[in-house]
């Protein structure tokens, strides 16, 4: 039985896309496979047109994996700086590198602890930051709020955000699915090693019998669609809001038709 | 987006091996060994008075070579073991294997930062052991000192040769005690070699299942050296340079062999 199969997903530059779907599923196998870290036993898996695992294709990708493995007597200034030095920047601008991830993700009062002293939710933001350092045009990330805080994963989910905004395509597997689903803009869900469905999440949306969280009404789709046509022409500012739960929802009723 | 060229496979060699290095001085291992080294080799003369009858200088040599010997083994198994069980099974290599960094490079880094460590342990013995003779035993000389540090090559070599297989070891398997008691095993069992032979002749099918193994392995007791060969009193068995060739052959075949392994492990 194969652990993956046909497997075709797109995640667009700027787009935090979720990947979901029960344990065994699939998710860590997939990213492994992507990173290299796992040879597939058969077929071809391609990113940007190169095969994955490839060292052209690896230096285009943060990873973080469902664990924080890194050297636990080694500081975690020494951690960062090496792994700097590792993706090829420049001894003086790895330091520069260094220094803005650290203050990016709240590691000041870290830097001269060893890395097997810090707390898991530290631990987890020193991985981050180590695949930050890539610069990478696609991040992995498996399980990224595991173990965190309610106000680190608050402020894991604005780093997504502002990564986001910087054009950085962030694929990431979670259980947390009401936690993340303000931040993504896709899904895909696995199932037994396959996509049983994958898209932005209006479109996983439409169908789905959901009413927008701004109305307490009846709404149809074409009355969503009329007043966000409405709102978009008077250039009114606010956002769009999809109801809590929807992902968890649309999840759910995935699973139970993949498994009819 | 990115504009971040992967460095070249000399940098990351060094950077590899450098982190290793690093990470061998925070093993607690390596440094209660070589105390305890350090306190034989300066209990030295008070082990001369068991001498049996051997002449004082002879005594220190042999005594000294012993415990450098024996604490440059321990090092050599325990020390890139423990180094190589982090990568693979703390599985502090899996960030860096998910960067550009290919695996045979990898493991190529490990290995030469785990061998430099032993390799400084021995010479820092050697130096010890060299200047507590120049002090204690009579007729230690320049020409003394020299071949010392001939038989300190040679030992470095063997260092290099048990790493090659502690790596080829470690590039397979998860468990530290698999690591260490297999390579005490190898190291035991070459030291032991011109015995192994002769039991490989003398069993009925010996021949048929040891040679082929005993072939693998290369003769581990020619590296070593005495108070005759450092006083000069006896030339060694095999010239430097062929058993550095020899060494050097095992050690490529080992590393070889680990890098192909580890090129295919799955994490």
């Amino acid at each position: 039985m194969a652990a993956l199969a046909g497997i075709d997903l797109t995640v667009e530059a700027g787009e935090i896309c979720a990947l979901l779907g029960p344990n065994g599923a699939g998710k860590s196998t997939l990213f492994k496979i992507l990173v290299g870290l796992t040879p597939a036993d058969g077929g071809t898996a391609l990113l940007w047109g190169q095969p994955a695992g490839s060292v052209g294709a690896r230096a285009r990708i943060g990873y973080v994996g469902e664990n924080d493995e890194l050297h636990l007597g080694e500081t975690v200034q020494a951690t960062l700086s090496w792994f700097a030095r590792l993706r090829g920047w420049p001894a003086k601008e790895a330091q520069f590198q260094v220094e803005k991830v650290v203050f990016r993700l709240g590691l000041e009062a870290s830097l001269q602890r060893p890395v097997g002293v810090c707390s898991k939710g530290t631990r987890r933001r020193i991985s981050l930051a180590v695949a930050l350092l890539a610069k990478p045009a696609l991040l992995l990330l498996d399980e990224p709020s595991a173990g965190l805080d309610p106000e680190a994963h608050a402020h894991l989910i604005q780093l997504l955000k502002d990564l986001r905004a910087e054009g950085t395509s962030i694929l990431l597997s979670t259980h947390g699915l009401a936690q993340i689903e303000n931040a993504c803009d896709s899904a895909a869900i696995l199932f037994r090693g396959r996509i049983v469905r994958s898209g932005k999440l209006s479109a996983l949306q439409a169908g789905m019998p959901f009413e927008p969280v701004f109305s307490g009404q009846n709404w149809t789709e074409a009355d969503r669609e009329a007043l966000r046509l409405w709102v978009e022409e008077r250039r009114l500012s606010g956002n769009w809001h999809r109801p809590a739960g929807v992902l968890e929802s649309i999840y759910r009723e995935t699973l139970q038709e993949a498994a009819l | 987006m990115n504009r971040l060229q992967p460095p070249s496979t000399v940098k990351v060699l060094c950077l590899v091996a450098v982190r290793t290095l690093a990470a061998a001085r925070r093993q607690p291992s390596c440094l209660v060994v070589g105390i305890l080294a350090v306190g034989l080799l300066g209990g030295a003369r008070f082990f001369a008075s068991f001498d049996f009858g051997e002449n004082s200088a002879g005594f220190l040599i042999d005594f000294g070579l012993a415990v450098v010997f024996l604490s440059g083994s321990l090092v050599a198994v325990v020390l890139p073991a423990q180094l190589w069980i982090d990568e693979m099974n703390q599985r502090c290599a899996v960030p860096v294997l998910s960067s550009p960094v290919r695996r045979e490079t990898f493991f190529f880094g490990v290995f030469f930062g785990a061998s430099a460590a032993v390799g400084l342990f021995l010479i820092l013995m050697f130096l010890a052991l060299g200047i507590l003779l120049s002090a204690w035993a009579d007729g230690f000389g320049s020409a003394a000192w020299e071949r010392l540090m001939g038989a300190c090559w040679l030992t470095l070599v063997r260092g290099f040769l048990i790493g090659a297989l502690m790596a080829l070891l470690g590039s397979f398997s998860r468990s530290f005690l698999f690591v260490v008691c297999v390579g005490a095993g190898f190291v035991f069992a070459g030291e032991l070699y011109p015995v192994a032979w002769a039991l490989a002749d003398d069993t009925a099918y010996g021949a048929t299942l040891l040679n082929p193994l005993l072939f693998m392995m290369p003769n581990l007791g020619l590296f070593g050296s005495g108070s005759g060969h450092i006083l000069g009193g006896a030339a060694p068995p095999v010239a430097a340079l062929e058993l550095s060739l020899y060494g050097a052959a095992y050690a490529a075949l080992y590393l070889c062999l680990g890098a192909w392994i580890f090129r295919s492990q799955a994490w």
